[in-house]
């Protein structure tokens, strides 16, 4: 061991010991970079001490089914998921069991109650057709009965647990039977993986929240050579050669981080070699490096890879140490600019350091440092940011400009599932829906079926963890909708804030998995009543009596305010429909002959909490 | 060498590099079972740059054994 790797290694454990947290991810991604493999082994050790249980990360249980020995990835993976501030607890199912795990419904992957279940099964495996022996005449229908195979598994695997499920699609066999000709023939052994991997696409889409882990893609991409050991995959069923783990360990670390809400929502960017070659202060506009010649080609690709990330979502923004009016004099004249200044939400251009133009960047666009990626060539900048906001993702551009593309993309910081964490998990919600409808015809009475569903409302003030999520529901909810005012984020902030304002996100878990926040209520004081504004449920909970929990949690709201009533009105849109009678059914009376205004007065009435829910205050984290 | 072997051991074993001696093996430490051989093996690999046949992995069952196999090939 190399003397730095031993002081690396001593910081890791000091900073963990002091359960300085980022300080540890500081180093170790240092020490990551200089030997992965010794790396990994020691982090996943150390993490695994019971003192290092009450570390601030976030538990996750993943569940590795696979056709080949898959334990050799448990460091690198564990280590991986450190770094996005993941605690990966693996169920490793027995060698080649991810049939009888799935189908046995005592298995240990299901006792072990995973979030993710990665199905790493080979080609080889599901398909020995395509591999050894191949039969053109053959294929199709082996492709059939393994794709109704896989469909199985998936389905069954969903009706038993909720947790994501990541299927590896099959990597073409290194070696053709017909050899060259293989891409020529009509129906060639590498056209029949591809063939397969399209219909394990189609059943991985059929089933919510299962996802295609490109192993092909991935094989491709590091190359067959480097890829497999096939001493190791004959002597060990372990085909994936060592130096390659901790890259398929990434891989599948991008969809966790993804899954953990982890994704960079935002990249910050300097300008002088990192967006053109040169320093503009020095060469000047005409003189930076940026067209269609070597190496202004390289800084145009970087370009082109920034805008790509920009249509997918990602918000850019500039720190860049220049005098500004240099910056406008590129942006409004030099030709080869694939960047344009309206592409950037925010920009920083001064001579002051760099970490405090991420932190205004992060305040201005109401972004967490951990959403953000910051790009810059310059090493000290680099390890400025590093050490002053650990949690920003810092990437730093290769000294050879055609390297940066590969730089920026490669960790997939950027990866998303969907759009945002709700949305990410709809899809697992519609099913929990369904199977809630399934339920309520089997239930007697209605009080029976909201018995039967267990449900839990957990209240909590609209605060900065939920600010993003109450915004979307203002803009989003159109059914269930009181009054159907839209705020941004910022005005939601603004009302949560001001003490005469009761605003309360809900949230609704039941037997069939967490809901997430679907709920919002906000409320003001107002001469001696408390008057709702805002008051809406997600289509999810509709019809399951949450709404009167939340009217009995404002009758509490407005007595600890010292009201005296409670008001609320509703707002008649085109589909609002399932809201109208809100107030009317409560026992709410018409404040005035005609309008659609309502009160309950609270000396005289009240509402109670439906006897067959849980009621529970949200404890943050 | 011997100094970056022992470290792999101990890293991959669980072990502190002062207690491992020539005769550490797999008969000995229960930490060192086929599935860590493995392990180990692949990390003196990486570490030197190396590459074993299976028989000379099959062949070093102790620290003793480890050296003199990684000694005859760098």
């Amino acid at each position: 061991m190399q003397a730095d790797e031993r002081t690396l290694r001593a910081e890791i454990l000091a900073a963990l010991d002091a359960g300085d947290l980022p300080r540890a991810l500081l180093r170790s991604d240092t020490l990551r970079a200089a030997a992965p493999a010794s790396h990994a082994r020691f982090l996943r050790r150390e993490l695994a001490r019971p003192e290092r249980a009450s570390l601030p990360l976030r538990p996750l249980r993943v569940a590795l089914l696979s056709s080949f020995s898959t334990e050799f990835l448990h460091d690198p993976l564990c280590a991986a998921a450190f770094h996005d501030g993941l605690r990966l607890e693996i169920h490793q199912a027995g060698f080649a069991t991810y049939r009888q795990e799935i189908l046995d419904p005592a298995s240990g992957l299901y006792a072990s109650r995973p979030d993710v279940v990665v199905l790493a099964v080979e080609g080889r495996s599901w398909l020995p057709a395509l591999y050894s022996g191949f039969l053109a005449s053959e294929a199709a229908p082996a492709i059939d009965a393994a794709a109704a195979e896989l469909r199985t598994l998936l389905e069954t695997l969903r009706s038993r647990s909720d947790a994501t499920v990541l299927v590896f699609n099959a990597a073409p066999p290194v070696w053709a039977e017909l050899g060259v000709l293989d891409a020529t023939v009509e129906r060639g052994q590498r056209a029949a993986t591809a063939a397969w991997n399209d219909r394990l696409r189609d059943a991985c889409r059929a089933v919510k929240g299962a996802y295609v882990v490109d192993y092909a893609a991935l094989v491709a991409r590091h190359g067959w050579r480097n890829w497999y050991d096939d001493r190791m995959a004959l002597y060990a069923a372990a085909p994936v050669a060592a130096p390659m783990l901790p890259a398929l360990a990434d891989e599948l670390a991008k969809f966790l981080r993804a899954l953990a809400g982890r994704a960079r929502k935002c990249l910050v960017v300097d300008l002088d070699n990192t967006l053109w070659g040169g320093v503009l202060g020095e060469d000047g506009v005409s003189g930076i490096r940026l067209g269609p010649q070597y190496p202004g080609n390289a800084y145009v690709a970087l370009q082109e890879a920034i805008l790509a990330l920009r249509r997918r979502g990602v918000i850019l923004a500039i720190a860049s140490k220049n005098n500004p009016a240099d910056v406008d004099e590129v942006f409004a004249r030099h030709a080869a600019m694939v960047l344009k200044r309206e592409h950037f939400a925010a920009a920083e251009i001064h001579w002051n350091p760099k970490g405090g133009s991420i932190a205004a960047i992060a305040k201005r666009l109401n972004i967490g440092l951990e959403h953000i990626a910051f790009l810059d060539d310059n090493p000290v900048e680099c390890e400025h940011v590093r050490s002053t906001f650990p949690m920003v993702a810092v990437i730093q551009v290769p000294e050879r400009p055609e390297e940066a593309v590969r730089a920026l993309l490669e960790r997939g910081l950027f990866d998303t599932l969907s759009f945002s964490d709700e949305d990410r998990r709809r899809g697992a919600l519609y099913e929990q829906r369904d199977a809630a409808e399934a339920l309520r015809v089997s239930s007697a009475s209605v009080e029976e079926f909201y018995g039967s569903l267990d449900m839990e409302v957990l209240f909590a003030p609209v605060q900065a963890d939920n600010l993003e999520r109450s915004a979307q529901l203002t803009q989003k909810t159109n059914q269930f909708n009181a009054t159907t005012l839209r705020y941004t984020e910022a005005q939601v902030a603004e009302r949560a804030a001001d003490p005469s304002w009761a605003c309360a996100t809900v949230r609704v878990k039941d037997r069939f998995g967490d809901n997430g926040i679907v709920g919002l209520s906000m409320a003001r004081a107002e001469g001696e009543d408390l008057v709702i504004d805002t008051f809406l449920l997600s289509c999810r909970v509709i019809g399951r009596t949450i709404e009167t929990a939340m009217l009995a949690r404002l009758c509490e709201d407005a007595r600890r305010l010292g009201a005296r009533g409670l008001r609320g009105r509703i707002v008649p849109t085109a589909k609002n429909a399932p809201a109208r009678d809100l107030y009317e059914r409560h026992g709410f009376a018409r404040a005035a002959e005609g309008a659609d205004e309502w009160r309950l007065d609270l000396a005289k009435g009240s509402i109670a909490y439906p006897p067959w829910l849980r009621i529970a205050a949200e404890v943050t984290v | 060498m011997e100094e970056r072997i022992r470290d792999i051991l101990s890293n991959v074993l669980g072990l502190e590099s002062a207690v491992i001696d020539e005769g550490t093996g797999m008969d000995n430490v229960e930490s060192w079972d086929s599935l860590n051989h493995i392990n180990v093996c692949l990390g003196i690999e990486q570490e030197f740059g190396i590459s074993f046949e299976v028989s000379e992995m099959e062949g070093m069952r102790t620290f003793g054994d480890i050296v003199a196999t990684v000694q005859a090939k760098v």
